[in-house]
C-alpha cells in the first residue's frame, strides 16, 4: 500500500516547506504473486485470505491462419492469440483442440526447462502468454517466478531465459524475483521439518532437485529427462504424436510393473529411465559436494510435477533410492497433494518472505 | 526408512565445510514458531548473520529481537545461554603467537654518553622547528607539523543524575514490550534489521600517526534528532489523529530504517532499528572526543529521534515542542543505553552539533533541535557548551542561513571553537582561511577513507541526505 505522507522542514528562508513523501507499508498480500513458468504448462499461484489460488494454462501455441472470422472466435471464447501478419498464433488451454484439428502439433515457447532456441516465435508467444496469465502490475505489486537449476552444458541459456522471462515481467510493472524450482517445492511442503529436505519437480522439460537445510539451498541440479523425454521417446517406438502419448500418460496410465498395451509399456521404460537419471545424478552431486551440513535426523523426500502424478511413480522413486548409498537418511518420500500447483505455491511464498 | 552406509556417513561428516545456518539453537528456536512464513524468515536471517560473520551477541540479540517482535515468543534465559555457549565454541581459536627469540645482548654504552646525545638531539629538534618555515599556501606534507587541539572538558557543573546513573536491566520482554528496571518501556512492534555496525576510528591528538586508523563495533555515542513531521494540535480530541500521524511516521522510518529509536508524542518509545546495527540517522556528519574521530556518524552512535518539528516551536525558548513523557521517556533511555554501551554523558550530542555539508565546508545541514535541546532534562550536561570538531580540527564554518535556521546566533560551542580555529592558525602562522583549507583536506582524506571502508553504507548516507530541514 501507498501512502501519502507530509513531512515538514525548513528551508534557508526559514520557510516551513511541506514535502510529500510517498512511502511504501507492510505489502498487502494481494500484491504478491508466485508464477511456475513450466515447459508443458504456467501456473499463477496468489492468496485470497487463507487460501491459495491457481490459474493454470497450457504452455504451447499453434500457428492459424488470419481471417477475421478466427480473430473473433478466438476473441469471443477468451483464447489468447497474437496476430502476426498472415497467421493468428493461439496459446493457451485449448490450443490442444485446433491442433487435433489440425492433425498436426502444438509448438512450444519452451523446451526442456528453457527458452526454445528451435522455436522462432518463443520469445513473443512467452510475452503474450505472461502478460495474459498475469496482467499488468498494481502498483507495488511483486512476483517470483520459477527458474530450473542449469543443466551442465547450458548454463549461458539459463542466463538468458531468466533474464528475459524477467524483462517481460518487469515491462509488465512487476517487481519480479526468481526461484530455484527444486527449492520451491522444500518451501510449499517442508515446513514440518524446518524446510530441510529435498525437493524434486519433475515437470515437463526438465527434473529440478534441490537440497535444503533449514530452508537455504545446499544443492541444486536439473537433468533433461522428464516429461517430454518420455512422451517422445515413446511416440518414437509406438508410432503415436507426442500430444497422444501425453493425453494417454496424464489420463490412464499407471506404473506398475508389465503391460500387455505396447504404450504402456514403453511409458513404463521411459519412466524407470527418468527415475534412474535423477537418482544417478542426485548420489554423483552428494557424493562429489564439499558443502554437505551435518544432518542428524532423516530428511524428507518430496516429488511433484506432472510427470510425478501417475500411480505407482513415488513407490518406483523409493525402491530406486533404497538401492544406492546416500550421505544421509531419507524418512520418506512423498508425492504432494496438489503436484501441478506446488511450484507455483512455493514461488508465491518465496514472494510473501521478502513482505 | 532408507538404509544408509553409517561408514560413508562418518567419512562424509569430516569432509564438510560448516553450512551457514547449521547451529542446533537455530533449530530449536525456528522450531517455537508456528506461523511458517515467520519460520522461514527466522531462518534466512540466521544464515545472513553467520554469512556477515556477526558477533556472539549480536547474532542472539538480532535473533532473539525477531522472535520476540514477529513470533511472540521470547527465548528463556537458559536457551539464551546456550546458544551462546554453542556460538561461542564455533568462533576461531587465537593463534597462538610464539614469542621471538630474545636479541643478542650489545654492550651498554656508558650513561653520561647516552644523556649527553639525548640532550644534543633534543636541543638540534627544538631549533628545527623553531626555524622551520611554514608557507601562507600550505602543502599536503604540512599535516604533519598542525597540532591537534583537544576540546576542553564542557563547562557547568555535572547533574547529580548524570554522575550517579545506575545499573538499568532489562525485566521483562513480552508482547513486544520490553520494560526495564527504570521504568523504561521499549516497543518492538515496528522493529526491523539493517546490519551490524562497522566503522572507522581516526586517530586524534599530537604526533598520531594518521594511517594507525582502528576499527568499531559498539555504538560510542547517542545522537539526538526530530522527525520534522506532521502535528496535529495535542488535545484530547486529536487523541486519534495524532495516533494515525504516529503510525504512518513509524511505518515510514521502519521502511526507509532511519533511526534506531523513535520517542511518540505520547511519550512511548519504539525501537525502529536494535543498538548493535545501523541506522540512516546522521548522514554526513562528525564528532570527536579523546583520542578518536568519527566521520558519518550512522554507524558509531545511536539514533534516537522525537516526534516533533522544526514548524512547532515553544513560543518562549525557540525550541521544537518536546512533550513533557517524550522529555521523560528520553532520560530513562539514554540511561539504559548508556548503562549498556558504557557512553560517557559528553558523547549524547544532538544532530545539529555533528551534521555537515562537506562539499560546501558547512556545518549544520541539518538543524535539528536549533541549539536548544533539553539536556538538563534528561540528566546530560549541556554539551552546546563543548567545542564543535567540526570548526576547530576540520575547518567548517557556518553561514547567514544557518543563522537564521536556528533563529539567532550559534550556541556557545559553536563560538568557542571559531576562537579556537583562530588561535590556532595564528599559532602555524597561517591566515584563517589557508589553515582552514589544511584542516579540510585533511577530512576529505577521512571521509573517503570512511567510504572505503563501507561503501554500502555511505551510497545510502548519500541517497537518504535529506533536503536541508
Amino acid at each position: 500500500m501507498i501512502h501519502e505522507y507530509w513531512i515538514f522542514g525548513e528551508d534557508a528562508d526559514h520557510h516551513v516547506r511541506r514535502r510529500n513523501v510517498r512511502m511504501e507499508t507492510a505489502i498487502d498480500q494481494k500484491l504478491l504473486k508466485g508464477l511456475d513458468v513450466g515447459t508443458s504448462r504456467i501456473v499463477l499461484a496468489r492468496k485470497a485470505e487463507e487460501h491459495y489460488q491457481y490459474e493454470a494454462q497450457l504452455n504451447a501455441f499453434v500457428s492459424l491462419p488470419y481471417s477475421r472470422m478466427t480473430a473473433n472466435m478466438l476473441q469471443r471464447e477468451g483464447i489468447m492469440n497474437r496476430v502476426e501478419g498472415p497467421e493468428i498464433l493461439a496459446y493457451g488451454n485449448r490450443v490442444e483442440e485446433f491442433a487435433n484439428l489440425l492433425d498436426g502439433d502444438t509448438r512450444r515457447p519452451m523446451q526442456y526447462g528453457l527458452l526454445n532456441a528451435d522455436e522462432p516465435k518463443s520469445l513473443q508467444m512467452m510475452e503474450t502468454a505472461l502478460s495474459g496469465i498475469c496482467g499488468p502490475a498494481s502498483d507495488g505489486e511483486r512476483i517470483c517466478f520459477s527458474v530450473p537449476a542449469a543443466p551442465q552444458e547450458r548454463s549461458s541459456d539459463l542466463t538468458f531465459h531468466e533474464r528475459t522471462v524477467k524483462q517481460i515481467l518487469e515491462k509488465l510493472g512487476y517487481q519480479a524475483q526468481s526461484l530455484n524450482e527444486g527449492l520451491a517445492i522444500v518451501y510449499a511442503e517442508m515446513e514440518a521439518s524446518n524446510y530441510t529436505g529435498i525437493g524434486m519437480s519433475f515437470g515437463g522439460g526438465m527434473c529440478n532437485v534441490a537440497v535444503a537445510y533449514l530452508g537455504l539451498p545446499v544443492l541444486t541440479f536439473a537433468t533433461t529427462r522428464s516429461g517430454d523425454y518420455i512422451d517422445q521417446s515413446a511416440a518414437s517406438v509406438s508410432g503415436q504424436t507426442s500430444t497422444t502419448v501425453r493425453l494417454h500418460k496424464e489420463d490412464k496410465f499407471a506404473l506398475n510393473g508389465l503391460s500387455s498395451n505396447s504404450l504402456d509399456q514403453a511409458l513404463g521404460v521411459y519412466y524407470q529411465d527418468v527415475v534412474n537419471a535423477a537418482v544417478d545424478e542426485l548420489e554423483r552431486q552428494l557424493a562429489e559436494t564439499k558443502k554437505l551440513p551435518k544432518m542428524d535426523k532423516p530428511v524428507p523426500l518430496a516429488v511433484s510435477g506432472g510427470t510425478a502424478t501417475p500411480k505407482g511413480f513415488a513407490d518406483a522413486l523409493e525402491k530406486t533410492l533404497r538401492d544406492r548409498t546416500l550421505p544421509m537418511e531419507i524418512s520418506e518420500v512423498r508425492l504432494v497433494d496438489d503436484a501441478l500447483n506446488t511450484t507455483a505455491k512455493g514461488c508465491l511464498i518465496s514472494a510473501m518472505l521478502e513482505m | 526408512m532408507i538404509p544408509v552406509a553409517a561408514a560413508l556417513f562418518d567419512a562424509r561428516n569430516m569432509a564438510t565445510q560448516e553450512h551457514p545456518a547449521a547451529s542446533g539453537f537455530v533449530e530449536t528456536w525456528a522450531g517455537r514458531v508456528k506461523e511458517p512464513l515467520v519460520r522461514l524468515r527466522f531462518l534466512r536471517l540466521a544464515a545472513r548473520l553467520q554469512e556477515e560473520h556477526a558477533t556472539t551477541e549480536h547474532t542472539i540479540e538480532s535473533l532473539a529481537q525477531f522472535l520476540v517482535s514477529e513470533a511472540r515468543v521470547r527465548p528463556t534465559n537458559s536457551e539464551l545461554r546456550e546458544a551462546f555457549a554453542e556460538l561461542e565454541a564455533r568462533q576461531p581459536k587465537p593463534e597462538v603467537v610464539e614469542p621471538p627469540p630474545p636479541a643478542p645482548r650489545k654492550r651498554k654504552m656508558p650513561r653520561t654518553i647516552v644523556a649527553v646525545a639525548a640532550a644534543a638531539a633534543a636541543v638540534v629538534l627544538v631549533v628545527l622547528l623553531r626555524d622551520m618555515d611554514l608557507e601562507a599556501s600550505p602543502a599536503e606534507d604540512d599535516f604533519a607539523m598542525v597540532s591537534e587541539t583537544i576540546p576542553t572538558e564542557p563547562a557547568g557543573p555535572v547533574p547529580e543524575a548524570e554522575r550517579t546513573s545506575g545499573e538499568v536491566w532489562l525485566v521483562s520482554s513480552e508482547e513486544q514490550i520490553e520494560l526495564y528496571s527504570n521504568g523504561l518501556r521499549v516497543s518492538n512492534e515496528f522493529l526491523t534489521h539493517t546490519g551490524p555496525r562497522e566503522y572507522a576510528v581516526f586517530p586524534r591528538g599530537p604526533g598520531v600517526n594518521p594511517e594507525d586508523i582502528g576499527e568499531g563495533s559498539r555504538p560510542v555515542g547517542v545522537v539526538y534528532h526530530v522527525t520534522h513531521s506532521e502535528l496535529a494540535p495535542m488535545g484530547r480530541d486529536n487523541t486519534n489523529l495524532i495516533l494515525r500521524q504516529g503510525r504512518k511516521l513509524l511505518n515510514y522510518i521502519r521502511t526507509e530504517r532511519l533511526y534506531n529509536f523513535v520517542i511518540d508524542r505520547f511519550g512511548q518509545v519504539h525501537r525502529i532499528i536494535p543498538e548493535t546495527e545501523y541506522a540512516f540517522h546522521a548522514g554526513y556528519s562528525t564528532w570527536s572526543h579523546g583520542a578518536s574521530h568519527y566521520c558519518n556518524l550512522n554507524t558509531s552512535f545511536i539514533g534516537v529521534s522525537f516526534e516533533t518539528s522544526l514548524a512547532d516551536r515553544d513560543a518562549t525558548t525557540g525550541a521544537p515542542v518536546a512533550t513533557d513523557a517524550q522529555v521523560t521517556s528520553a532520560r530513562l533511555l539514554t540511561q539504559m543505553i548508556r548503562d549498556r554501551f558504557a557512553i560517557p554523558a559528553e558523547l549524547c550530542i544532538t544532530h545539529e552539533m555533528v551534521s555537515i555539508a562537506p562539499k560546501e565546508g558547512l556545518i549544520g545541514y541539518h538543524t535539528d533541535w536549533a541549539g536548544r535541546f533539553p539536556f538538563a532534562r534528561l540528566g546530560l550536561p549541556d554539551n552546546y557548551q563543548t567545542p564543535m570538531p567540526a570548526i576547530s580540527e576540520w575547518g567548517f564554518r557556518y553561514d547567514r542561513d544557518f543563522v537564521k535556521a536556528i533563529g539567532g546566533e550559534p550556541w556557545a560551542g559553536v563560538q568557542e571553537s571559531v576562537r579556537s580555529l583562530r588561535t590556532d592558525a595564528k599559532r602555524h602562522g597561517l591566515s584563517e582561511r589557508a589553515y582552514r583549507s589544511l584542516l579540510q583536506r585533511k577530512f576529505q582524506q577521512y571521509l573517503s577513507r570512511t567510504r572505503a571502508l563501507a561503501p554500502q553504507q555511505s551510497w545510502a548516507d548519500q541517497v537518504r541526505q535529506k533536503p536541508r530541514g
